[in-house]
């Protein structure tokens, strides 16, 4: 019977961050062109583009959960400010 | 059952403490106005907890203004505040319901933050004070942001200190752990002149990283992670927990160290007009906390200057080590010296479904006021759902208000413009 080594990864951990990491590796290879970011630039593709939404949010759950940040930043988008 | 006496005001001072770490620390790193933009925005949030004996009320009043001056220097000015209304158990016991204690209580939240942009980085300093009767936060923070291959990756990184004081009742007195006795006013609190209450220490240290990648013309990125470490007084220093019989004031660690590492992932639907967002967050602490949050949403144009965006959101989290339920602590007290009637801290599953509409109207030629290029209107309504994961579910802090078809709601409406 096959058994792997405690310090070797589980399988599914591998294959988990080979999936979330493959479109960042993809997209490294080849840089987006500022020509290519118009749809990035939309207000609906930035992280948290409603500030004052955002805080608001956070107060509700914070008072609500045991759990506090790790809510992300603003921002991302086009990348082209 | 013992019953403290009459309070002129009752202020929720933990839940305030953690709100203020909230908007000091978590979100002032991701605070828009992001760089760049110049813009003023005022909101109204109205918070609202029906149950038929501890009911919540919350509105939530927020102002910023954001411009950059020339090419390098940039300021931000923020305020808010929370009115709260409502009721709640003076002590956590298997009765709490029928000893609710209604409140009113105010909070104000000031900020100023400083941009200095290069043209490889941007620095940020801030700092901010929150006051009420009975809790003071002074902030400081700093971080810095750089963009690199491109501008497809930006880098930031974020620290915030928190310098808090707590009112709380004077125990000096008391020597043992069963002896301490809650705040019950917050009259005298901060005055000097007073021996019926000691003001406490909570100093806050947040760090946070984050990285976002553009990956393609279609698909952005983000991973990062918050820590935190809490020293000082935590506990809501009105709050009792009744053990065995007698009716104690919360104790809770005097340390906390958190840290919540999250992935992000913004998907265009470019055919429709739309896009798509998934999160997810863990969460590790040293109370033995654990949690995992994930988060949908997705925005559409409907017609050109409307969006619409519909968002679902699930948490579920392990309690703390030392939680028990209001049964337990009655009938077999507290597990080591610590004690708590705090919902936060016990195993629960929280999911909320929200719509929100935001009417952006352009300017054209500026016809409204020569210097604005845009007004931006928006109004959104959450539904949240609570849902105990405790054993004896009626006996957990504040179930009164878990018990209905709907158990909180939150809406809000906004306006602002863009120059």
């Amino acid at each position: 019977m096959h058994s792997r080594s405690r310090s070797e990864p589980p399988r599914r951990v591998v294959l988990g961050l080979a999936v979330l990491l493959a479109p960042l590796v993809g997209g490294c290879a080849r840089a987006v062109l500022p020509s290519e970011k118009a749809y990035l630039a939309d207000p609906i593709m930035q992280f948290d583009p409603d500030g004052l939404e955002a805080s608001a949010n956070a107060h509700v759950f914070s008072n609500r959960e045991g759990a506090a940040g790790g809510t992300g930043t603003a921002g991302g988008g086009c990348g082209c400010n | 059952m013992q019953l403290t006496r009459p309070r002129r005001r009752r202020a929720t001072a933990s839940r305030l403490a953690t709100a203020v770490v909230a908007l000091a620390s978590f979100a002032a790193p991701g605070s828009p106005p992001a760089a760049g933009d110049d813009q003023v925005r005022a909101a109204v949030t109205y918070f609202a907890e029906p149950a038929p004996n501890t009911n919540l009320n919350v509105v939530h009043p927020q102002v910023s203004y954001s411009q950059d001056f020339g090419d390098h220097f940039g300021l931000a000015v923020g305020y808010d505040a929370d009115v709260v209304s409502g009721a709640t158990p003076q002590v956590f016991g298997v009765d709490a319901v029928t000893a609710a204690t209604k409140f009113t209580d105010a909070r104000h939240n000031g900020s100023l933050g400083l941009r200095f942009l290069s043209e490889y980085a941007t620095l940020r300093l801030g700092g901010g004070f929150a006051g009420e009767h009975d809790y003071r936060s002074g902030t400081v923070n700093a971080g810095i942001t750089t963009e690199l291959f491109d501008r497809n990756t930006q880098l930031s990184v974020d620290y915030t200190h928190n310098f808090d004081r707590v009112c709380d009742a004077n125990n000096a007195a008391n020597q043992e752990l069963l002896e301490l006795r809650a705040l019950d006013s917050s009259e005298l609190c901060f005055r000097k002149d007073s021996d019926q209450v000691a003001t406490r220490k909570l100093a806050i240290d947040t760090a946070q990283i984050t990285w976002t990648q553009v990956t393609t013309p279609w698909l952005l990125l983000q991973f990062g992670a918050t820590g935190q470490v809490l020293r000082g007084f935590q506990a809501n220093p009105y709050r009792q927990v009744l053990l065995g019989e007698r009716a104690v004031q919360e104790h809770l660690p005097g340390v906390r160290n958190r840290i919540a590492p999250w992935a992000r992932a913004k998907f265009a639907l470019k055919p429709i007009r739309g896009s798509i967002e998934a999160d997810l967050r863990g969460y590790f602490d040293s109370w033995s906390v654990k949690a995992l949050t994930a988060e949908l949403a997705w925005d559409q144009y409907i017609a050109r200057p409307i969006v619409l965006r519909a968002r679902a959101r699930w948490h579920m989290q392990d309690s703390a080590l030392f939680y028990r339920d209001g049964n337990q602590y009655a009938s077999s007290g507290p597990i080591g010296s610590y004690w708590t009637g705090d919902r936060e801290l016990s195993a629960l599953f929280n999911s909320v479904y929200g719509v929100k509409a935001t009417y952006f109207i352009k300017s054209r030629g500026k016809q409204f006021l020569r210097f604005i290029d845009q007004f931006v209107i928006s109004a959104k309504a959450d539904m949240i759902f609570y849902r105990s994961r405790t054993a004896n579910p009626q006996f957990s802090p504040n179930y009164d208000r878990t018990k209905g078809l709907l158990d909180a709601v939150v809406i809000q409406a906004q306006a602002g413009f863009d120059f």
